[in-house]
């Protein structure tokens, strides 16, 4: 069986403030295999973020990572920065949130893209310049010449996120981390974008990290889904799986209100991110505040991520086990409404 | 063309690009500009006020203050572009490194600043001149060395905030070196602060050099420079008001003309 190309063990990312610190991830492992398209998803302040930043160690001076993450069997956030530049871009590329404020106000877009391969590849700019061209048009963008000298803010909200993608894509990574790709669009662009990702899927072998706030997104790309709540993982499953059968009652309101995911902080009560600092991470489960079948056990000790059922399969090779973390959650609860998938 | 459109319409930043165009000339002309040796010196008219024959008058060697005043722009304007040159560059390399890196690199440097900047800026160079003793090369050196500092902190606030912008982050994220990330990605961005300090540390070189050499302590007779004709000007502000006043006159003029040229870039480049 082929190896894991990711493998992320108790991982956890702490930011200094004033205050303490404030724990955006905490203990997450999982598995990334190649050619699968993962999800993580999450309200703001989940974590999600944070915690795909840091697979790159690319969380801001202040923050802390810690845990183990192996990239094709090297743990990576043990390597100096000098090697871990290596990996940033050529194994794994990033495609941000936000295109505008992403891409360097002064500088071409052609130039943008260019130099990772430049700096990567070392080959000269003329045949970064060549494989550009052919990227841009890959992309969906016509007249790729005169855009290559373009400058950020000449081009519209798609082409930026279609550049920022070539970008990504220029050294030909085994990962994609996509973090909320599709979100500053509006929902035609959107559509576009995810159709883009979905052929860059199915072109390459490169596997992809798709973090995003909106399930109906994670649906269409993903083969796999992590829910996270609270700097944690709470449920994690094959894509229909959890449509079809979400255990947590988080993941649950999540389905229900689905697409329009936003409509999640007007069912739920309490607020967006009830704690954010040691202090106030409450004693047992931390959806308890807003959860509808909170009892007492909920409010004693935190629930364990729990595997659940049996295996799960992406394609024919690669095997993953369904796993949530709820107290409520009854061994066997999932065979007995089990309906074939 | 946007901007273009509003250089025009800026009539102070025309009118001291025309100034300092005009003094520019003047100092790379010189030889073809005056009428008199500006080191010949004719005792016998010693003194006279100006007229047709001396227009800014003579001094008290019978030296002629007009050509005198104009070989003068020679040294003081390369002074204050060298010394300026040299305040830019260090200042934006070692604010640069403080801003980007942060941490204990920043402290080093800032601290050095800090030592700098807690003396009054002309007892440090007059103290360094007693050290290393006048001339052209010495003048030009500790006046850039004792003048970055400002520089430096300017470029380490820039630094500091566009360091933390989501396109550095993204290019980071794509392995981009720190020598890219600074060079390439973070300078380009800093240019127009950097810019309007460079044409305002012009005149603050000017300036410095004209005090010296007032003090005594520039660049040494007989060769002119504005500083240099203020000082032998001393002692005689009663009986020949033209000995100061000329020499004075280029100083303001040109300190103005970059002052006012490097306010009206920021005013330029800010909106």
């Amino acid at each position: 069986m082929e190896k894991p190309l990711l493998e992320v063990k108790d991982l956890a990312v702490n930011f200094k403030r004033e205050e303490g610190f404030f724990k955006a991830v905490e203990g997450i492992s999982f598995k990334i295999w190649p050619r699968e398209v993962v999800g993580l998803v999450g309200e703001s302040g989940s974590g999600k973020t944070a915690a795909s930043l840091s697979l790159l160690n690319l969380t801001s001076s202040r923050g802390k990572v810690g845990g183990e993450v192996f990239f094709d069997g090297v743990n990576i956030l043990t390597l100096p920065e000098r090697k871990l530049k290596k990996f940033r871009g050529r194994q794994i590329g990033v495609i941000f949130q936000e295109p505008m404020t992403f891409l360097n106000p002064v500088l071409t877009i052609g130039v943008q893209i260019m130099e990772p391969m430049v700096e990567h590849w070392k080959i000269s700019w003329g045949q970064a310049r060549e494989r550009a061209l052919y990227l841009l048009s890959e992309m969906g963008i016509k007249d790729s010449e005169r855009r290559m000298k373009e400058y950020p803010h000449q081009l519209s909200g798609g082409i930026r996120q279609r550049v920022m993608i070539s970008m990504a894509l220029a050294c030909s990574p085994r990962l994609l981390i996509a973090d909320e790709p599709t979100t500053a669009l509006d929902v035609t662009l959107q559509y576009q974008i995810i159709e883009l990702l979905r052929r860059i899927r199915e072109k390459t072998p490169m596997a992809i990290l798709l973090v995003s706030h909106d399930l109906e997104v994670v649906r269409e790309l993903c083969d796999r889904v992590m829910i996270m709540y609270g700097g944690r993982i709470v449920e994690t499953g094959g894509i229909r799986e959890i449509f079809k059968d979400p255990l947590h009652p988080y993941t649950r309101s999540l389905v229900e209100v689905s697409p329009s995911f936003e409509r999640v902080a007007w069912r739920l009560p309490g607020e967006d991110a009830p704690f954010s600092y040691q202090s106030n991470i409450p004693a047992g489960c931390r959806f308890q505040h807003r959860c509808s079948r909170v009892s007492r056990e909920c409010k004693g000790a935190e629930p364990s991520l729990k595997e659940i059922g049996g295996k799960g399969w992406i394609g024919n090779s690669f095997s993953f086990h369904r796993q949530v973390r709820c107290w409520k959650y009854q061994e066997g609860a999932l065979e007995k409404d089990e309906k074939p998938l | 063309m946007i901007l273009g459109k509003r250089v025009q319409k800026n009539k102070i930043f025309i009118f001291s690009l025309v100034i300092i165009t005009g003094l520019f000339l003047m100092a790379l002309f010189a030889p073809h500009l005056v009428s008199h040796d500006p080191l010949k010196t004719e005792t016998e008219n010693w003194l006279t006020p100006p007229g047709p024959d001396n227009w800014f008058g003579t001094d008290r060697l019978g030296r002629d203050i007009y050509s005198r005043v104009v070989f003068g722009s020679r040294i003081s304007l390369s002074i204050g572009f060298i010394s300026a040159a040299i305040m830019i560059f260090t200042g934006t390399l070692l604010g640069a490194l403080a801003g980007y890196y942060g941490g204990i690199v920043d402290n080093l440097i800032m601290r050095l600043t800090d030592i700098i900047i807690v003396f009054p800026v002309l007892f440090l160079i007059i103290t360094l001149i007693s050290l290393f003793d006048s001339g052209f090369i010495h003048i030009i050196l500790i006046i850039g060395f004792t003048g970055w500092p400002v520089v430096a902190r300017l470029v380490r606030a820039e630094f500091m905030s566009l360091r933390e912008r989501d396109f550095v982050q993204a290019i980071r994220a794509l392995g981009a070196s720190d020598l890219r990330i600074i060079t390439r990605h973070i300078l380009p961005n800093a240019l127009d602060p950097i810019v309007v300090a460079a044409t305002l540390s012009v005149p603050a070189a000017i300036l410095a050099e004209a005090g010296l050499s007032f003090l005594g302590l520039g660049i040494p007779a007989p060769v002119p420079t504005w500083g240099n004709i203020l000082r032998e000007a001393h002692g005689y502000f009663r009986q020949a008001w033209w000995y100061a006043a000329f020499p004075g006159a280029f100083i303001f003029v040109t300190v103005m003309a970059f002052n006012l040229l490097g306010e009206s870039l920021k005013d330029l480049l800010d909106s």
